[in-house]
């Protein structure tokens, strides 16, 4: 995980736990905030960029969710739901950033290119990445964000229906509705798709 | 011929084949930067209350007469008639009243029917 091998990268500080680096960043100690910064950007980072569709502003959106953590660290009552927390707080940020958006591209998926590839980069691999990431984009925003959490994120169900404040029954539901979708908006390319797989394999 | 959907673990393999975004260069000392900015706060104050201007004396020696007349209106509520301190002055106002009433002509009026005054 990048995450960890961020944390791990910063000597003397990955062996404390979130909630010790909590506690710190309340007392405003900069330096344990850092570890806290380093130890979940890249997964914030990550969601942001998925649930804006790739938008250039996903780095200033992930950025307002650890800025929102150093302004009021309190808001975390338990240490241990530190990364639901974050992570809810910059899927809420992504919205409102949606809805800032003006109306007529509040559905466009713009940000993600598709550029329709010619015969010989169907079989490239970046091609079937902006293709699956074209296909993401285009789902609606909860059955988007439960892909993200579930598939993406490998979030067990529980943690990724706390995070969208649902049973893990309508969990389920909105995930397979969002893959149902997903299977019939990729059928139309599958053999290139399937091609391309099997030339990676 | 309807074309043959995706399986779910096809999806899978697929989904493995997403795009990974790297973290843009710079992220933690942008992040830094912005920590180091004031927080802007979004509260208004309110205007802070301005001390009521000051009273000259002379308004309150106008409330005195004022008071007075207060006080006694209650003392007036409370017995429905004057205290016994002002027994004396209704004596006074009674023999005034007594002979106001000699003043008024009674006896002129029995004089009157007497035929002695016309």
């Amino acid at each position: 995980m990048s995450a960890d091998a961020t944390a791990a990268a910063s000597p003397g500080l990955h062996h404390e736990s979130d909630a010790d680096l909590l506690h710190a960043a309340a007392r405003r100690d900069a330096k344990a905030f850092g570890s806290l910064v380093a130890k979940y950007h890249l997964l914030v980072y990550r969601v942001v960029w998925r649930l804006t569709n790739g938008s250039a502003e996903a780095e200033d959106i992930a950025q307002e969710a650890f800025l929102k953590l150093w302004n009021n660290p309190a808001q975390v009552r338990d240490a241990s739901t530190l990364r639901g927390w974050l992570m809810r707080v910059a899927h809420n940020l992504a919205m409102d950033w949606f809805r800032r958006k003006p109306v007529r591209d509040i559905n466009s998926v713009d940000e993600v290119s598709d550029d329709r590839p010619s015969a010989e980069d169907r079989m490239n691999i970046d091609w079937v990445a902006r293709r699956i990431d074209r296909a993401v984009a285009e789902l609606p925003e909860r059955q988007k964000q439960a892909l993200i959490l579930a598939h993406f994120e490998q979030l067990a169900q529980a943690e990724a229906a706390a995070i969208m404040d649902l049973s893990v029954n309508a969990f389920e539901s909105l995930l397979a509705r969002a893959r149902r979708a997903l299977k019939e908006q990729l059928t139309a390319d599958k053999q290139e798709l399937l091609s391309a797989l099997t030339e990676k394999e | 011929m309807a074309e043959k959907q995706v399986t779910d673990t096809e999806l899978d393999a697929l989904l493995k084949m997403a795009a990974q975004p790297a973290l843009p260069r710079g992220f933690a000392d942008r992040l830094q930067a912005k920590l180091e900015q004031p927080v802007a706060s979004n509260v208004v104050a309110f205007p802070s209350r301005k001390p009521p201007p000051a009273k000259p004396a002379a308004v309150w020696l106008s409330a005195i007469p004022l008071a007075a007349s207060l006080a006694i209106g209650l003392l007036l509520g409370a017995h429905g008639t004057f205290p016994n301190s002002f027994s004396g002055l209704d004596t006074l106002l009674v023999s005034d009243a007594t002979d106001t009433v000699f003043d008024i002509g009674i006896e002129d009026t029995e004089s009157f029917i007497n035929g002695e005054i016309s």
